[in-house]
Formats: C-alpha cells, sequence, structure tokens
C-alpha cells in the first residue's frame, strides 16, 4: 500500500478535484485491492491495476454524485459564441519567476478549480494517457464537444496560472 | 519551458497551448496521500475481518450457507407457485377446509373470499387493474428518483 497510496490519492484527486472525496475513492481502491492481495501480491502490474480501479470508482462517483455534468456541458453550448476568440497567454510567460514547488502547487490548485467538465477530459488526456476516441466514449460525450471542452480548459489553466504567477505571494500557502 | 516551442511559426496558437500545457502537467509529480488514508485502510480491514459471515456479500458466505439460501429460495418459489395453484383452482377440487387446522380457519375464508372474487371478476377489470398497479408504481418510482435528483444530488 505504501508504494502505491500516492499515485492512488493522485488519481482520483485530480479526477475529482476534492481532496477529501479522492481519500474516499482511495480507500475503496485499496480494500478491493485487499480483497485481491493474493493475486497482487505477486504481479508486477499491480499499480496498474490499482490505478484502473481508481479511475472506475471516480467515475462510478461520478456518475452517482454528481449532477449529471455531461448534460450541463451540452447546455453550456449556447455561450459557445464568446469562446473562440479568448485570449490564449503566451505560455513562455507564465510562472517564469515561481520556483518548482510553489508551481507545482499552483497547478494542482489551478487544476482543481477547473469545473468537472474541463477537468475531467484535461486530467484523462495529459495523466491518464487515455485518447480522445476513448474519453469521449467513457464521459458519453461528442468529439466535438470533448475537443471544445479541453481546449477550454487548458486555457483556463494558462489563464489561472498566469493570475497566480502574479499573485501567488500571496495565494498560495506552502 | 522556454524550449517548448521551437517551431513557433508553424504551429497554431492552439497546438502550441496544448504541447505547453501537456509538458506543464507531464511534469507534476505524485500528490502526497494523506497521513489518515493508511489507517483508516487498515481500519475498514479490521472492521471486515472481524464482522460475521452473514453481513458480508454472498460471495463471502460459506459454501453450505450459500447452497441453504438457493434451495431456501427454490422452496419459496415452488410454494409461491403452489398457492397461486390453489387460489386460482375451483373451489371444489381443493378441499382447502380439511387441511387446514383449527386455528387457521379464518385463512379458509380469506381463500374463499379471494376465489369468489377471483372466479366472478371479468378478464378486462383484471387487466384494468394490472395496468393501474403498474402506472402507480412507475409513478412512485419517478416520484422517487426526482426527489433523489433534486434533494441529494443537487447537494
Amino acid at each position: 500500500m505504501r508504494d502505491h497510496q500516492h499515485m492512488v490519492f493522485t488519481t482520483a484527486a485530480r479526477m475529482l478535484g476534492n481532496d477529501r472525496q479522492a481519500e474516499d475513492i482511495a480507500q475503496e481502491a485499496f480494500l478491493k485491492a485487499y480483497e485481491h492481495f493474493d493475486h497482487l501480491r505477486t504481479n508486477p502490474a499491480a499499480g496498474g491495476w490499482l490505478r484502473t480501479v481508481t479511475r472506475n470508482l471516480t467515475f462510478n462517483y461520478l456518475g452517482r454524485h454528481r449532477r449529471r455534468w455531461r448534460l450541463f456541458t451540452e447546455m453550456r453550448a449556447e455561450n459557445d459564441a464568446d469562446e473562440p476568440g479568448m485570449d490564449i497567454p503566451a505560455p513562455d510567460d507564465l510562472l517564469a519567476d515561481i520556483n518548482t514547488d510553489m508551481r507545482h502547487a499552483l497547478i494542482e490548485q489551478a487544476l482543481a478549480r477547473l469545473p468537472d467538465h474541463q477537468r475531467l477530459p484535461l486530467v484523462l488526456y495529459h495523466f491518464e494517457d487515455m485518447s480522445y476516441e476513448e474519453i469521449a466514449s467513457q464521459l458519453r460525450i461528442s468529439m466535438a464537444k470533448l475537443k471544445v471542452d479541453l481546449f477550454r480548459a487548458r486555457a483556463a489553466l494558462a489563464k489561472t496560472l498566469l493570475h497566480k504567477g502574479v499573485t501567488a505571494d500571496t495565494e498560495l500557502t506552502p | 519551458m522556454t524550449n517548448l516551442t521551437p517551431d513557433r511559426t508553424t504551429q497554431t496558437k492552439e497546438e502550441q497551448l496544448e504541447r505547453w500545457i501537456d509538458h506543464l502537467l507531464r511534469e507534476q509529480p505524485e500528490r502526497l496521500a494523506p497521513d489518515t488514508l493508511q489507517l483508516r485502510v487498515l481500519d475498514r480491514v479490521h472492521q471486515r475481518a472481524v464482522r460475521p459471515w452473514w453481513l458480508c456479500s454472498y460471495s463471502h458466505w460459506p459454501f453450505a450457507a450459500r447452497i441453504a439460501l438457493v434451495m431456501t429460495s427454490i422452496a419459496c418459489g415452488l410454494l409461491g407457485v403452489r398457492v397461486m395453484a390453489w387460489i386460482t383452482a375451483p373451489m371444489a377440487s381443493t378441499p382447502l377446509a380439511q387441511q387446514l387446522p383449527g386455528f387457521l380457519r379464518w385463512a379458509e375464508a380469506l381463500y374463499e373470499a379471494i376465489t369468489v372474487v377471483v372466479n366472478h371478476l371479468p378478464p378486462l377489470w383484471m387487466y384494468g387493474a394490472l395496468a393501474v398497479l403498474a402506472v402507480l408504481y412507475g409513478a412512485l418510482f419517478g416520484l422517487g428518483a426526482a426527489a433523489y435528483r433534486t434533494l441529494y444530488v443537487a447537494r
């Protein structure tokens, strides 16, 4: 458990954007692992198994407890008109003067503050290495919607980081 | 962070952003799990270990208990079929009164009443009643789902 607890917690926390819920999911994942302990104890793929279980448990949790966020994203389509022209900050300008630990914390905070329908595709694509097709299928959204959500998520993340970079000294709690 | 966009002129701004975010996120180290996680898991494992078998899920029951449950279920099913056969059979062919002990005479009266009602109801009424029951069940289910989504999920 010690070997994988950070990975399991991180996976759930990034998908959910909520540490307390992520701890619940991590607990469930390890209890499932305990049920298969004999099989997993010597299995080199135990980490991958745990990651998949954590991801599935998180999907189940989101399905049960979050309010139809897929429908919510579809309803937001009417607001699309103002998005394509959004200003994307230049990457080189961001977080240039912030030390590594602080930058990592800022990114985690910014990620957690994204709305579900933006954070989840972003996490699945960049952290979980899922393809567009797999994400769209898992989240039951259209490919076009997924691409729009991903683009908005990246742009929102970049904007937040720019803002955070400017005000990092006052907002960070190390 | 400055070496991310060597061919910036050929990239769209969107691709540039994607590459930068990808690089930024993949650089992120794993977060540290809270100290309480291990304790919580161990506590739950202990709770499960001391929990009696009948409170566990069916797959964790002893083999004999699983067989007993299956046999009991089959017996209940057969009993249900038998009871239905008694109710729907004509009164004359079932000497029920002779089979019941004295303290169950009320069951005989109930049986007779049900038999009379069932045998004299027009089939259309029966189908109508079943349809009404189905509609009421559906309405109850729908109300429950709506209440759950409104009062619980929305929180």
